[in-house]
């Protein structure tokens, strides 16, 4: 049973009863709505993850026919969220441009793909950043385009460190649009490329005026599950409704089961799919379950996936949380079952993660190798 | 483009001829409009969408938003579905009992206005009448404003601005884009 704490992806009664009141028909949407707008002071209690949320509850109670003082705040926050998000699909649209006339070949992941194929509707689900999937092998000519054209990469990041052990870069360009450029929807399939592909039955849309491709239904519901379901000081509720939107849309089950036990993440999509039947009766066949429980489970997956759910203070504070956190950062992409290879490896990502962070690190790393061939 | 709110025009091959019947009944009231000015949505510079009864609108090249109620948005679904709205007027004056000119009036401002915006092009006809979607059309106007209220374009700049806007905190009871203060 998961006991949902602040920062928890599994969400706390008041978040509940939000994400009931934006997702479910009648009578009981209609309670929730209830109990939600009497335990909630509209002005002061509006936390990130509820705010995100009331566009799409806006557009359910509107449906629903509720009558209430509110309707008009909400339906300005539903305006906002659709005049937002078409200035940041029409700018989505010129940065998949330029990759495609350089033969750079993309997906969208996230919101704007979820927007268009899945909730259909540019209001209901805000957004800031565009989220882009390339090829590993084209990320430096991305890279170098993108710097072309007004981009820049975040300064925190080392580029030399992320496509070594990260999946993504974040950069921002014109008008301070922000976006995520991903090589890997998720860092658990860093190592894993022969066995999973994220390109396999991708989904052609329109983004922009431009012509363009997300990922399978199948591996939309993967990446929502496996990016949403962590730990983080303002809870990432939303994988909810995305992922009971998905699901409801229709997946293809056994390739889903397959890619899950393929990215060894079956633990994590067991919890998130055994929490989203239960507690907003999603429709899964009983047959995932007991393929993916059959197939059970590593000790790195559930350490993983108890790590990742666990309260922490982000960014780690104490060395230990941050070795702590680094481990754990660590296991999700390799996932070795030998645990000498794990502590070998992790040791070298360690030295790594060092060199690419700290520049008194880096010098002696220069002058020990400059040593050495002189030497 | 999504839509919240659609209207089917049945297409039959009959429409044409209805239309030109309603034409010859209604000449009196018909001769008075500049018949056959036809407009579109400027797509895809415009997107648009119909919530609750009001059009919300934004012009991608320019960045202004705005917003029409009632008639307005009436007229502008009509002139969506890539109907003739010139002929409006002589529906409009008929159903609220007013007098085709002013009626002609306010429609020819709200229609120019959405011109000088950029948000309707000249487009093609598409006859899409027939003797009961005229009453159904009619029966749609009185529903949505059941007095007669002329068109109106809000319009809101500085989309920049506004989006940096406190939805919760910063707006009257009417919601973003409406400030607190205006």
């Amino acid at each position: 049973m998961i006991n949902p704490s602040h920062g928890s992806p599994f969400p706390a009664k008041a978040h509940c009863a939000l994400i009931e009141a934006s997702l479910f028909e009648g009578e009981k949407a209609r309670q929730s709505w209830q109990d939600w707008s009497q335990s909630t002071d509209f002005e002061t209690e509006i936390d990130g993850p509820a705010f995100r949320l009331l566009p799409l509850l806006y557009h359910n109670l509107l449906r629903l026919g509720i009558d209430d003082p509110l309707m008009g705040r909400l339906k300005g926050i539903y305006r906002q969220s659709w005049s937002s998000n078409h200035i940041l699909f029409l700018r989505a649209g010129l940065v998949i441009k330029l990759l495609n006339d350089n033969n750079i070949p993309v997906l969208v992941l996230k919101g704007i793909a979820l927007t268009v194929l899945t909730y259909k509707n540019y209001g209901v689900r805000p957004m800031s950043d565009i989220d882009l999937l390339i090829k590993k092998e084209d990320v430096h000519k991305a890279l170098n385009l993108l710097k072309d054209n007004d981009f820049t990469v975040d300064r925190s990041q080392s580029v030399e460190y992320a496509m070594r052990y990260s999946n993504s870069l974040s950069l921002t360009g014109p008008f301070k649009q922000e976006l995520d450029m991903h090589w890997n929807p998720i860092v658990e399939s860093n190592n894993m490329a022969s066995k999973h592909d994220w390109w396999s039955g991708a989904l052609p849309l329109e983004v922009g005026g431009q012509a363009t491709s997300t990922m399978s239904r199948e591996n939309m519901l993967l990446h929502t599950l496996v990016h949403g379901i962590r730990y983080n000081p303002e809870p990432p509720i939303r994988w909810i409704p995305d992922a009971h939107m998905l699901v409801k849309n229709g997946i293809d089950w056994k390739l889903f089961v397959k890619a899950a036990i393929d990215l060894r993440v079956g633990f994590l999509v067991m919890n998130g799919l055994t929490f989203l039947e239960k507690s907003f009766r999603a429709h899964i066949p009983d047959v995932v379950f007991e393929q993916l429980k059959d197939h059970g489970y590593t000790l790195s997956e559930r350490l993983a996936f108890k790590y990742a759910t666990s309260a922490k203070s982000i960014p780690p504070r104490s060395w230990t949380e941050k070795v702590v956190s680094n481990y754990f950062f660590y296991i999700r992409q390799t996932r070795f079952v030998n645990p000498i290879m794990q502590v070998l490896g992790f040791l070298k990502y360690s030295f790594f993660r060092l060199r690419t962070k700290s520049q008194l690190v880096e010098s002696i790393h220069r002058l020990y190798s400059q040593l050495h061939l002189h030497g | 483009m999504v839509r919240a709110q659609e209207e089917e025009h049945p297409k039959d091959s009959q429409a044409a001829v209805f239309f030109c019947f309603y034409l010859i009944v209604n000449f009196d009231l018909v001769a008075q409009t500049e018949l056959f000015t036809i407009m579109r949505v400027n797509t895809p510079n415009v997107v648009h969408e119909t919530i609750d009864g009001e059009v919300i609108l934004l012009n991608l090249r320019t960045g202004n938003y705005y917003s029409f109620e009632g008639l307005g948005a009436f007229i502008w679904n009509f002139i969506d579905s890539e109907a003739g709205w010139s002929t409006l007027p002589s529906l409009m004056s008929k159903a609220y009992n007013l007098s085709l000119d002013d009626v002609h009036n306010d429609v020819e401002l709200f229609v120019a206005k959405l011109v000088s915006e950029e948000l309707v092009v000249e487009g093609p006809l598409v006859l899409d009448f027939n003797s009961d979607n005229i009453t159904d059309i009619e029966a749609q106007m009185l529903e949505i404003c059941n007095e007669y209220i002329p068109p109106v374009v809000n319009k809101y700049s500085d989309m920049q601005d506004l989006l940096l806007l406190d939805p919760i905190h910063d707006v009257d009871q009417k919601g973003w884009p409406q400030k607190k203060d205006s």
